[in-house]
Formats: structure tokens, sequence, C-alpha cells
């Protein structure tokens, strides 16, 4: 028996007899017929798998990149591996020797098309067995390329040396003599230009032949860049008789430009959409106020609110039906009952008739309008007509459907202008006619009658006034419950706040309190059905004087675990409440907060959806025309003052229907138009029968007609009707943020941008806002300036059509400069840089 | 007739980016392809229209090679010994190259070159130079600046063809021969084998245009220069042999007999590398 040694771990064992049944891993005891050997041990293991993964019949390049791979079922690892490469006649060409790595591959480059090669690869693991793939047969296939080119060669004695010349198909090799350097990457990375400091470039052959341009067909493109003060010619084309040049005369323009990194754009508007990047800066210029009102002009004569009465040959009956249900909302519905067998003739037939209206007639002329919706499902035009009868005599229009929505169909009259003077009794007619239906509901929701043209289509009275009132409505946050606010106990747990806000519209409350047996929140009632908490909200309606209340619980009921003092919860900020208007709860913000919102314009529910939300409290502040906030604190244009009548307003009448209120109302704007809940300002004087202003001596002046003439009684309608005046400021008044206001306006400096498209949407909707923001970190720089001028110089056409030299562009931080044609020959340039502008240059 | 332009003159103090002349007045596409602000020219940018095309990239001289579908890297350079077969390899040159020369050819024999395009993935069909065949009257020998491992550029090349006189060549072999009690020695043979040799000669030459013979002590000095500098060197004679060798000794003396004293100088040299091993050439852009 003999013991072979590879390596350490692996043995050749020889015996006598084959040996058979080995396997991997086992051990073995080795006996002679008398002497028992010491133990052998030896490893058996498995021969390596190798192979070019990559390799296949043909390469179709001059290079390729071999890659081997190397496996070993007891993970051996590799020692060494050697690529030999061999040509057709299997003579070596190339080997790698031993690479001591794991990573096998070999590149070659040089495979001449159509030659076959062979490639080897050799591989020898750390037990020193070494495996061959064989050699592999392979082919370069791939299109040479042709070039056109000629070799030249001269034998050099001078230097006992040969010189072989390239020669390209195609070359301009001009004669020069003067001075010129090449300067490289300029005027942008990747390019040169020629400076040509002394003497001329002369091209006068191309391709060593003699140059020949034809005069009626060639153009000549060139980029330049002149010296300051540059004088005479740039380029021209000649032979012995004539020639064309370009020439510049005094040509002169400043040599820096100062711009910044960045790029920074201003917009403005309520919600606005800028091209952001990551992290880019978005400044808050400014969040302006806005003030509006709702007003009427008063030119409809014709009440809302009229009776109808039914009249005609059968004596049809007419309901006035509220509340009803009717396109334009909760509406005014008259039902008219329409006896059987009743007459269908004209005006004797049943009709509703609209009643008259006293015209006092300013103008010579009226009109007469009526939008009529009628309730039916039956589809017709001749069978109901509008009929106007008055002093003007007796008018009959046959109405068209104009709008059709559900069962409701409207019938539209067209203004009908008629002459008038003096006092009239007018009124409308509207003829049902009908037989195959008894009874109709009508509205007629926008039937007017106006003193002169029709100027629009709008409710009765005018507005603002003592009887129609107009809310001002300035820019407030959606979040009208304000835990803080005054309120008062409602039974012994609960406390009650009262509302007065828009009369007849709906508010949404929600919270995030937990659910509980016995409601926690009660919005508008106290009733369980009512109750308030997380993912179930409240809309209620407020009442005719706006009116509404919610309750909320601060002290827990004993037989009831589910309840616990809300208020205190709210109040250290662990649950939230929100009163907002509309039906729908929306996000909540604190009590009247502004909120914005910067998204990056994706849907939220999209996985890639970003967006940044600052909030920035008003407190006791409304943002009214005029108003912005800025780093200093909010600044007002506008101030609002409240006159409920009581004492201190010093109420005195002056005349017969002007009341004043005797008190100089500070820093106001004298002799000044105001908005007013309750009456319009048309004057900044007396002499109007309704109107309110400032006057001279800054007093605040209320005329009406329409209120009892003494000022006891002023003073009481006042105390039931508070009137609301926004004056203007004679200087701009700041008030300084709180510390938490401070807190969000430096959060809202802090917005950045996204990447890509950016969505600044403010709440409430509507906000006039101004940002500023910029592409990145803004960085002022100071460039040179090269007043690069390109320009085609060519055969001169007959037609010039297309020949577009007059525009200019920017590149990197040069400005070129295209001469139109006309300057060709000679102009004077000066290009002048905007002091302030980034990128902008004039050329005078 | 009309006379054509046949001169287009660039006028001095300004930087030129590019100058192209094509043969066509330009269309609209043509406007538009130049309006651009990052519009770089080269001989594609107008195809078989542009006539002259100086983008200025390395001088005022532009070139083009048509025929190529991808963007030529460089040329790879061999040269065959007419009678042998094998190609050698000179040098790998830069797609701009308008010019090579090889240093490793010796007197009294015919090459042929061949140029091979080389793109990314290609190589192209050769191109050759016809039969080129090498036949001057003098020694030289020239000193090498190193490029990289086996490649080389002359520094310095002296030619000498005044008063030649070879002196005697020995091939240098480590044989030793061991005696044994045998009838032969035993042969101990190493890898040694180079040659030395030597020459002398006038140090300057005839000048052509004048026809007398030159020679300041300036030059003595600088020949004394070179052959102290330890850079390998080439010397190629006559007859056509060629070797890369160093300068062993030098000697010189004046022949005070004639009136332009000229300068007589011998040196020696030894074989230091097989010139079939490297490449010395200049390459030209």
């Amino acid at each position: 028996m003999n013991q072979q040694t590879h390596g350490v771990e692996a043995s050749i064992i020889y015996t006598e007899d084959t040996m058979s049944g080995i396997s991997i891993g086992d051990s073995f005891k080795i006996y002679s017929d008398f002497i028992e050997t010491p133990f052998y041990f030896f490893k058996s293991r498995t021969i390596p798998e190798i192979s070019i993964t990559n390799l296949s019949e043909t390469i179709n390049s001059r290079n390729y990149n071999f890659i081997g791979s190397y496996n070993q079922y007891e993970n051996v690892p590799i020692q060494y591996y050697i690529f030999n490469l061999y040509n057709e006649d299997l003579e070596l060409l190339d080997t790698t020797d031993k690479v001591y790595s794991a990573n096998i591959t070999y590149n070659f480059d040089g495979f001449t098309n159509g030659e076959v090669y062979y490639i080897e690869l050799v591989c020898s693991n750390q037990d020193n067995v070494e495996v061959s793939t064989g050699k592999k047969q392979f082919k370069a296939d791939y299109t040479e390329p042709n070039v056109d080119v000629t070799l030249d060669y001269q034998v050099l004695e001078d230097k006992d040396a040969i010189r072989v010349i390239l020669k390209p198909d195609k070359t301009s090799v001009p004669n020069f003599d003067g001075e010129y350097s090449i300067e490289s990457n300029f005027p942008f990375e990747g390019t040169n230009s020629a400076y040509i400091e002394k003497g001329n470039v002369v091209y006068d052959n191309v391709s060593e032949e003699p140059l020949e341009i034809d005069k009626d067909s060639y153009t000549v493109f060139m980029s330049t860049r002149l010296n300051n003060g540059f004088d005479g010619k740039i380029v021209e084309l000649s032979n012995n008789e004539e020639s064309r040049c370009v020439e510049l005369n005094d040509y002169s323009f400043y040599d820096t430009i100062r711009t910044s990194d960045s790029v920074e754009e201003t917009v403005e508007g309520r919600n606005v959409e800028i091209d952001g990047k990551s992290g880019g800066k978005i400044e808050l210029l400014k969040l302006k106020g806005e003030t509006k009102q709702k007003t009427r002009s008063g030119s409809n004569l014709l009440k809302d609110n009229f009776a109808m009465t039914g009249e005609g040959t059968t004596s049809p009956t007419v309901t006035t039906l509220t509340g009803q249900s009717t396109p334009k909302g909760l509406g005014i519905v008259r039902k008219i009952t329409i006896p059987a067998n009743n007459d269908n003739t004209f005006y004797s037939g049943c009709r509703a008739v609209t009643p008259s209206v006293v015209i006092s007639s300013i103008n010579n002329t009226n009109t007469i309008s009526a939008r009529i919706w009628i309730k039916t499902s039956m589809i017709f035009n001749t069978d109901y007509k509008i009929f106007c009868t008055g002093g003007f005599g007796t008018q009959l229009f046959v109405a068209n459907i104009s709008l059709d929505v559900g069962d409701w169909k409207c019938f539209e009259l067209d203004s009908y202008t008629y002459e008038s003077s003096g006092s009239k009794n007018e009124f409308i007619c509207v003829y049902m006619a009908s037989t195959s239906e008894s009874e109709r509901e009508i509205l007629v929701a926008e039937a007017q009658i106006n003193d002169g043209a029709l100027q629009g289509w709008e409710q009765y009275g005018a507005s603002p006034s003592p009887d129609y009132p107009s809310e001002i409505e300035n820019v407030e946050g959606k979040n009208k419950f304000d835990i803080n606010q005054e309120k008062e106990i409602f039974g012994i747990m609960l406390y009650k706040y009262s509302y007065y806000l828009k009369p007849n519209t709906k508010y949404t409350i929600s919270s995030n309190c937990p659910a509980s047996t016995t409601a926690n929140i009660y919005a508008n009632s106290n009733s369980s059905n009512s109750a308030v908490y997380i993912n179930k909200n409240q809309t209620i309606q407020s009442d005719e004087n706006g009116y509404f209340y919610i309750l909320v619980r601060f002290k827990a009921d004993a037989s009831d675990n589910s309840t616990f003092n809300l208020y205190e919860k709210v109040l250290n900020g662990t649950y939230y409440i929100q009163i907002e208007e509309g039906t729908v709860a929306k996000p909540y913000v604190p009590y009247n907060s502004l909120e914005f919102k910067v998204t990056n314009g994706l849907e939220e529910t999209d996985e890639n959806y970003q967006e940044q939300v600052v909030t920035f409290p008003l407190g006791e502040e409304k943002l009214m025309e005029g108003s912005y906030l800025a780093d200093d604190g909010i600044h007002h244009k506008r101030k609002q003052v409240v006159f409920d009548g009581s004492d201190d307003e010093n109420w005195q009448i002056e005349g017969t229907n002007n009341f004043y209120s005797n008190i100089v109302i500070q820093n106001s704007k004298s002799s000044s138009l105001v908005l007013c809940n309750y009456q319009k300002s048309i004057n900044k004087g007396l002499g109007e029968s309704e109107n309110c202003f400032i006057g001279t001596s800054k007093k605040f002046n209320f005329q009406s007609d329409t209120i009892n003439h003494t000022v006891a009684d002023f003073k009481t309608w006042l105390s039931t009707h508070p009137v609301i005046v926004e004056y203007e400021l004679a200087e701009e008044e700041i008030v300084p943020y709180t510390e938490a206001q401070q807190e969000d306006w430096d959060n809202l400096q802090n917005i950045a941008s996204f990447e890509g498209k950016n969505y600044i949407i403010t709440d409430p909707y509507g906000i006039y806002i101004k940002i500023e923001y910029s592409f990145g970190v803004t960085k002022e720089k100071i460039y040179d300036i090269y007043s690069s001028t390109k320009f085609a110089l060519q055969s001169e056409q007959e037609s010039d059509v297309g020949y577009i030299w007059n525009d200019s562009s920017v590149w990197d931080n040069t400005k070129y400069w295209w001469f139109p044609k006309e300057n060709l020959d000679s102009k004077q340039f000066k290009i002048t840089i905007l002091p302030t502008s980034s990128s902008i240059l004039e050329v005078e | 007739m009309i006379l054509a332009y046949d001169k287009i003159t660039i006028y001095p103090n300004q930087k030129v980016d590019y100058l192209i002349q094509i043969t066509e007045v330009a269309s609209n596409e043509d406007i538009a392809k130049v309006n651009a602000a990052n519009f770089v020219p080269d001989w594609n940018s107008f195809l078989n229209r542009t006539n002259i095309m100086s983008p200025y990239t390395n001088d005022l001289v532009s070139s083009f090679i048509t025929g190529l579908t991808e963007n030529l890297s460089g040329w790879s350079v061999y040269r065959q010994k007419i009678g042998e077969s094998a190609l050698e390899k000179v040098a790998d040159i830069d797609k701009s190259a308008t010019y090579i020369e090889d240093y490793c050819v010796a007197n009294q024999s015919s090459y042929r070159y061949f140029f091979f395009p080389i793109t990314k993935t290609q190589i192209g069909v050769n191109l050759s130079t016809e039969r080129i065949d090498t036949n001057w009257w003098n020694w030289s020998i020239t000193s090498l600046e190193k490029i990289e491992n086996n490649v080389y550029m002359p520094k310095e090349i002296w030619i000498f063809d005044t008063n030649l006189e070879s002196g005697d060549s020995t091939q240098n072999l480590d044989i030793v021969y061991h005696k044994n009690f045998t009838k032969y020695p035993k042969e101990s043979r190493g890898e040694m084998n180079y040659i030395t040799g030597s020459l002398s000669c006038f140090l300057s030459n005839v000048d052509n245009d004048s026809g007398e013979y030159i020679e300041n002590v300036d030059k003595l000095n600088t020949w004394r220069e070179f052959c102290a500098d330890d850079s390998l060197k080439v010397i190629k004679d006559r007859k056509g042999n060629i070797r890369l060798v160093s300068i062993s000794d030098n000697t010189d003396s004046v022949m005070d007999e004639l009136e332009k004293q000229p300068t007589t100088i011998s040196f020696s040299y030894t074989e230091v590398g097989d010139i079939n091993d490297v490449s010395v050439y200049k390459e030209v852009i």
C-alpha cells in the first residue's frame, strides 16, 4: 500500500486490490494480512464543473469579454484559472497565465473579422485538481468598415526612419500667416475655438483641390466671438475680381453679467401650481386677505315671496308651499289646482296671477322677464303660456322650455320692453291651459319686472339694506369652534356654545373623540341622535338668524363609564372639535386657522403622494381686503367696527334720516365709503335716502328712510340688527404675531418644494397668495459674457424667405446673437445688460 | 461666365468657434440645426454638402474619413518585412493622427505597412502601403524615450556619413569548457548572446547645401552628453543591421592637419536588448 499526498487534505491511497463502495466523507481503516497500518485519512471530492458561460459560435465584435464559471459540489474553492486563446491552427495567441481569482473573466481585443479562434478555460482548485473546458471554437463575424483613406510614405534619410502618412478623403487645410492658439472647452465643455491674434486664415483649397465656391449656391456658417471694440472685417469671400464680406464697426458690449445659480420665480393667485425641485425653497411673500359682499341693485321690482291668486272662469285655487325642493334648492312652490272641465281659452282659462306692482317710473321703459318653473312629467310647449297685462295692454308670450331638471321644466320669457310713464300697475300672469292634468306645482322663482332695462337676474330688494342685509365675508379659518370662547352651562354636565353665523346655512360638526353610549358632543340639540364622535359627523342648519349651538361635556356622568370630561381633553389637545360650513367634514385645522398644503400633484391614494401642511392661526383676526401676512405681523388696511345701539356709541340724528355715531373712529379715513351689512355705501356725504359712509370728521353716518326717525327707535333697531362696518384706515396697522402665530409663520417660510409639479392649495379656498420659489439654493454669481456671434453668409437669393437670423439664444453663459441679413454689411452694435436681470441683454 | 469665389479669409482679433462652408443655400432645416444653442459642427452635420469644415478641434486643419459605420477610435499599425510572412505590431495610434514615423526599420530592407481602422466594436478592412525600400548611406544612432513598456519614441538622432570606419563586431557568448578525463571537454552554455562593436567617423557631416563640412565645439559636447545619457539607443549601420544598444565608451581626436579640424569620434556599443521586442515611433496629430 502506498500513499501519495496531494496537498494538505487529499491523498491517493494505492491498494493491491481494487476497492469499491467508497463514498464521499467515509473514513477507512486499511488492514494488511498481518500488519495493521496507521489510519490514513483522505477525502474524496467531486470533479469541479467549469464552463465558459457566454461563449457562442460567433462573436460580433473585435473585442469580447469571456466569462467563466466554476462549481465544485463540496464547495472547494477555486485556486486559479487560465484562459488560452488559439488561432485556427491551434497556435497559442494569448494567455492569461494563472490568475488567482474567483472572478473568472478574460477580455481580448483584436478579433479579426472572418477568423476562426479557439478558447480554453483551465481551472485549478485548492485541492490542486485541474480541469479544462477543452478548446472551444468560435468565429469573429462582423461588418468591417472600409474606410476611405489613402496611405502615403516618405523614407526619412535624415532620421533613418519611414514616415507613413494618413490622407483622409476630405480635408480643410488653410494657409496661415500670423499667430493663433486653440482654446479648449470653449465656449462650452467639449468645444474648442481658434483665437486668431494676428494675420489671416485663408482657405483656398479643400481636400488638396483648389477652392471653387459657386456664387449661386453656397452658405458659410460661422460662430465667432469678437474682441470688445472690434472694428473691421470678420470674414470675406473673394476672387481676383470681387469680394463679399461681413464687417462690423465699433463693436462693443459689456463683459460681465450678474446672475444666480437658481431659477427664481414669483407666482400669485389663489391656488397655484409651480415647478419645483426636491428641497427647493418656497418663500411665502404675501398672503392677502379679501372682502366680499353679495349685493343686489334692487332693479327687480317684483318681490320673491309674492302671493299668487287663481283666476279664471272655473276658479282655480293656488296653494303656497314653502320649503319645497326645487331646482334652485329650497323655495316657495305654488300649487294650482284646476277644476275639471276647465276652460282653456286664453284669458278666461285658469291661471295663476302675480300681484300687481306699482312701478315708479324713473325710466320711461320697463322690462318684464320671467322664468317659470313648472313641475310636470309632461313635455309640452304650447299649453303653458305666460302673458303680461297692465297699462301697456296685454302681451302674450309663448314660452319655450329652456331648462329641464328632473320633473321641473323651466319656461323662460324673454325680456319684453315697453314704454311707460307715471305709476302703473303691472302684473305677470301665468296662464294654465292644460286639460289633461288637473294639478300643477309651479314656481315663479325668477319673475321680475325691471325699472328700465333688465340688468340680469336677481332677487327682489336692494341689498345690503335694512330689510335685505348682506354679510361681509372676509378670509377666516374654516374651523369656527373655539374651546375658549364664551359659553354657558347647559344642565349640570354640559357647556353650551352658541353661534351666530350665516343664516339658513349648513354647518358640519366633526370630532375625533371616541364613541360613547351617552354623547360627549351634541350638535344643535340634546337628543342622542345629534351625538358627534369619531367618524360620526353631524350636519345642521343655522336658523334665519344664523343661530345654532353645540354642547360639550365637561363633567363625566357617574352612571356612564363612556363619558368623560371632553372639554378638558379638547383644551389639552387630546381631541378636537371642528365646525365648518358645508356638509362635508374636512381634515381638522385649529380654530380660525389658515391651512397651506403643498402636494406633489398626485392623488392622495397614490403611494408616491407627498404633502406638507402648515397652518396659521388667525386667532381673533380676520383678513380683510388689503390685509396680508408679513414678517412683522398681520398688516391691515381696513378695520371693522360693530354698532349695536349701546349708549357709548352716542347716536345722533341730523335732518330727518341721517343717524351718526358721534364718536371719532380713530385712524379711519375721513370722508370715505364703507362696507356695511345693513346698508349700501354710495356717497361720501349727505343727500341720499339710503346710504352710509364715514364723514369728514371720521364719524360713521347711517341714512335710511325705512327706519323710524328717532334716535331711540334707531338704537332699538340696532340692538337686534347689529351693524358691522368695514372702513378704510388712514394708515396701515400692524398687529404683531402672537407666539403661536410667529412659530407657524416661520414654518410657512420653510416650506420646500417637491421635485416636479407642486400644487399649493390654501384653505379656506380663495386666499390670495403670492409666493417666490427657487430651484435650489440661491447664490449670486458673476459670469463673463462673451459676445458670440453666429451668422450665415450665403449667396444672394431673389427670395430670402425663411432666412431667419434674428433669433438669439443662451447657452451656458454665452449669449449668441444672430445678425439679420440686412445687418451683415455693416452695423454698429451695443449690447447692454439690464442691471437687475439675470440673463437679459438688449441690443441697441 | 461667373467667376467662382476661390478664397475664404478670416480676419484677426476674433475667437472663431467654427467655420463651415456648404455647397448650397442653407435650408430651413440647416438653419434650425445651426441655430440650436449647443450646435457643435462636424463633417456629418451637412453630409456631402460640406466643403470646408473647421471646428478648430486641435488646429486650423480638419479632416474627415468616410466609410465608417461607427466612430473611428484609432488605428493599429503593423509592419511587414518583405520576404517574411509575419506582421510586426508598430503602434496603436490616435484617430486624429496624420502620420506615424517608424524608427525600427533597417537599411537595405523593404517593408510594407498595414493600417487597421479600429472602432469600438470592429476592426476595419486594412489599408496598406506599397513596398517601401530603405537605402541610406550612413550610420545612425538614436536615443529613446520610454513611453511605456517596450514602447519608445525617438529623442535624439545622430547621423554619421563621413569618414566612416566600422570596427570589429563581436558576438559575445557564455560558453565554458570543462576539461575532464574525456577526450573532449564538457561544454557549459549560458543564455548570453549579444553583439559588441565600434565605429569611427567624423562627428559632423558635409552640409548638403554648401558642400562644406561644418562642425563646432558645442557639437562635440552635445555628443558626449548623448553618450553619457543612460537612455537606450538604436544603432543602424549601412549594411542593414539594427540593434538596441548602449554606448560603452567614446573617444575623440581632432585632425589638425585639415583646415576645418574635423573631430573623429570612436565609440563602442554593446547590444542590450532585442530590437524586435520594442517599438520606436513618433505619432503626429
